[in-house]
């Protein structure tokens, strides 16, 4: 198991330099400069402007220069808040969109397995086919929809929750709802698919055999299988939460690093940009490499030696 | 995700025209999805309403001279009547044009993205596998490499960078959702390079490309549809969230995502604004999911969750 994680972080030695090429290329290459907006501004400025944010050298050097500042944890300086350090918009954001995601992570995880196990334990009932149609049109729902309808119902008429902005965690209630709806759907459907797959396995019947209550059957058994397909769909669905927020900042007005984003990719602001994306690629990778070892945790037959 | 293979008799009757001597298999198939009363009623929806968006909008115009992009102040936001029965908007401008010929980009992008991202995937996923050993490995190196990227941010980029067109929204959104077809394809050509009927083919002298493109390829199409029509929800609802962020279709064109954003800021007085596009857009996206579940079911039963 050592051994497993010990390679498995060495393999993210080169995908992380490869994904910091690809991105420095990709933001550094496209037209347009972060000091070519709105104002025209004389050539000394820009030279000195330029000089500052280490523009002024040849690409490959910049990469260098940029990789051994990351390598020390420095992220640069941002192009568009010019009194502040890429590190501290992060510091600043990116902790108010992690407890978002992590509230519709809670809120997707409750009700979808919930949801998932009624429907596979009932399954062929109305139980289960009001469960599976409740979590399509779940599914269907965009956040942009769903949200701007539970400010009216919960703020606006019910007047239980703040409609938006940032204070307490009820601030976090609305917006998590509305962002982990759509993948409590699909963990409602994983759930029972996976819990489908192993019902009628003969390991179950045995544990009914021996005289074990149905309850313990459920949650020992099959939900373990049930699992399987949930836990290698939480990688992903932990990135597009992630990146999902950014539309939930907007609606709710939350101070996270979506809207952040969105303007610096607009002003080529180029550390910021890159920042967030590398911010975001080592959380997935992240996410990718702990999910494949409660993989391993949940189901022994997948040996990682 | 575990792709079937076709019937056994279909490759070994494959002929260049790959297609025809599959046939029992898509007969087959649309005998199942034939069956399946919701995936038909959905399909009837999604024709009944990308008829209307195609023709509506036109029609409208011709004969009562409505037009989605022409304003009147001075007539204003108006409730539901027969005349405008989604009402009008901020600007006096007819919902229900507006709506369908909003429906007609999320359509006509959707369609177009997934299309791409079928394309670039299959031909991808089949170059990789059929090739094999070390190019393979590289080349799905870069499949992992690009889903450690955080996906919607890579598209805000590429669109930032592309500049806001219609055109290079789809390309954008194309170029890079492919991943998850390239990967089926990938695992269907593995298992069929090493069938006899390739064998053959290679034994009569076919070219590599003539492998891949006539015999190959042709024989992934049932994982290839599958994923195509669950790709085109999901490139719709990217569309419409990169227009709610204000980077998708530019005013005053509308998109069903910029018109759920106007409807969102003004649901309180004018609650129309909000419910139709947002409804449209809930009805279109469920009928797709429900269509897409339906016709992986009939192509390959064993994919049912």
């Amino acid at each position: 198991m050592t051994g497993y994680l010990v390679r498995r972080v060495l393999e993210l030695v080169p995908t992380a330099l490869v994904i910091i090429a690809a991105s420095f290329a990709l933001v550094r290459l496209a037209p347009g400069s972060p000091f070519s907006s709105e104002k025209e501004i004389s050539p000394e400025i820009r030279r000195q402007l330029e000089a500052k944010y280490g523009f002024d050298r040849p690409l490959p050097e910049q990469f260098v220069r940029y990789v051994g500042n990351l390598l020390q944890g420095d992220l640069g300086l941002s192009t568009k808040y010019p009194q502040r350090s890429v590190n501290e918009i992060i510091a600043t954001g990116f902790p108010v969109t992690l407890s978002l995601a992590a509230v519709a992570l809670v809120w997707s995880l409750l009700v979808g397995m919930t949801a998932g196990i009624i429907g596979a334990v009932r399954q062929n009932t109305v139980w289960d086919h009001s469960a599976m149609m409740a979590a399509l049109v779940g599914i269907s729902v965009p956040s942009f929809v769903l949200g701007p309808l539970l400010v009216l119902l919960f703020s606006l008429r019910l007047q239980m929750l703040p409609p938006a902005g940032w204070g307490d965690w009820r601030h976090l209630i609305l917006p998590g709802l509305t962002l982990g709806t759509i993948y409590a759907a699909s963990i409602a459907r994983l759930t029972r698919g996976g819990m489908l797959e192993v019902i009628r396995r003969d390991y179950i019947r045995t544990a009914r055999a021996k005289g074990l209550a149905e309850r313990l059957v459920i949650t020992r058994h099959m939900l373990r299988g049930g699992l399987l397909p949930v836990v290698s769909y939480l990688g992903p669905a932990i990135a597009s939460m992630l990146t999902g927020s950014v539309v939930v900042e907007k609606i709710f007005n939350l101070p996270g690093i979506g809207p952040y984003f969105v303007d610096a990719a607009f002003n080529r602001d180029y550390f910021l940009v890159m920042g967030i994306v590398l911010l975001y690629a080592f959380f997935l990778l992240l996410m990718n490499l702990v999910v494949d070892l409660l993989y391993g945790l949940l189901d022994p037959r997948i040996d990682h030696a | 995700m575990n792709a079937s293979q076709p019937e056994p008799a279909a490759p070994m009757r494959s002929s260049p025209d790959g297609l025809v001597a599959g046939s029992s298999l898509w007969q087959d198939a649309w005998r199942r999805l034939r069956k399946n009363k919701m995936a038909v009623a959905s399909g009837v929806v999604i024709a009944v309403l990308g008829l209307a968006c195609l023709l509506g909008p036109t029609l409208l115009a011709v004969a009562g001279g409505y037009d989605p992009d022409a304003q009147d102040l001075a007539y204003g936001p108006q409730p539901p009547s027969w005349q405008h029965p989604f009402g009008t908007d901020f600007y006096g401008r007819d919902l229900l044009v507006r709506v369908l010929a909003g429906g007609q980009v999320s359509l006509a992008v959707g369609i177009l993205a997934a299309l791409i991202a079928a394309l670039i995937g299959t031909i991808y996923g089949a170059v990789s596998s059929y090739a094999g050993g070390l190019v393979d490995s590289l080349l799905m190196r870069v499949v992992d490499i690009l889903y450690a990227l955080p996906y919607m941010f890579l598209v805000i980029i590429l669109v930032t960078i592309l500049g806001q067109s219609l055109v290079l929204l789809f390309v954008a959104l194309g170029a890079v959702g492919w991943l998850l077809t390239a990967r089926v394809v990938r695992g269907q050509v593995m298992s069929l390079k090493e069938q006899d009927f390739v064998l053959a083919a290679r034994s009569l002298g076919t070219s590599g490309r003539d492998i891949v493109f006539r015999h190959l390829i042709p024989n992934t199409l049932g994982p290839v549809i599958v994923t195509f029509t669950l790709t085109v929800p999901s490139m719709i609802l990217q569309e419409a969230f990169l227009s709610f962020l204000g980077l998708g279709v530019q005013p005053p064109h509308p998109s069903l995502g910029s018109l759920i954003n106007d409807g969102a800021n003004q649901m309180l007085v004018f609650w129309w604004t909000l419910v139709f596009p947002g409804g449209v857009m809930a009805v279109l996206l469920f009928a797709l999911n429900f269509l897409g579940d339906g016709v992986r079911d009939a192509l390959d039963p064993r994919m049912r969750t």
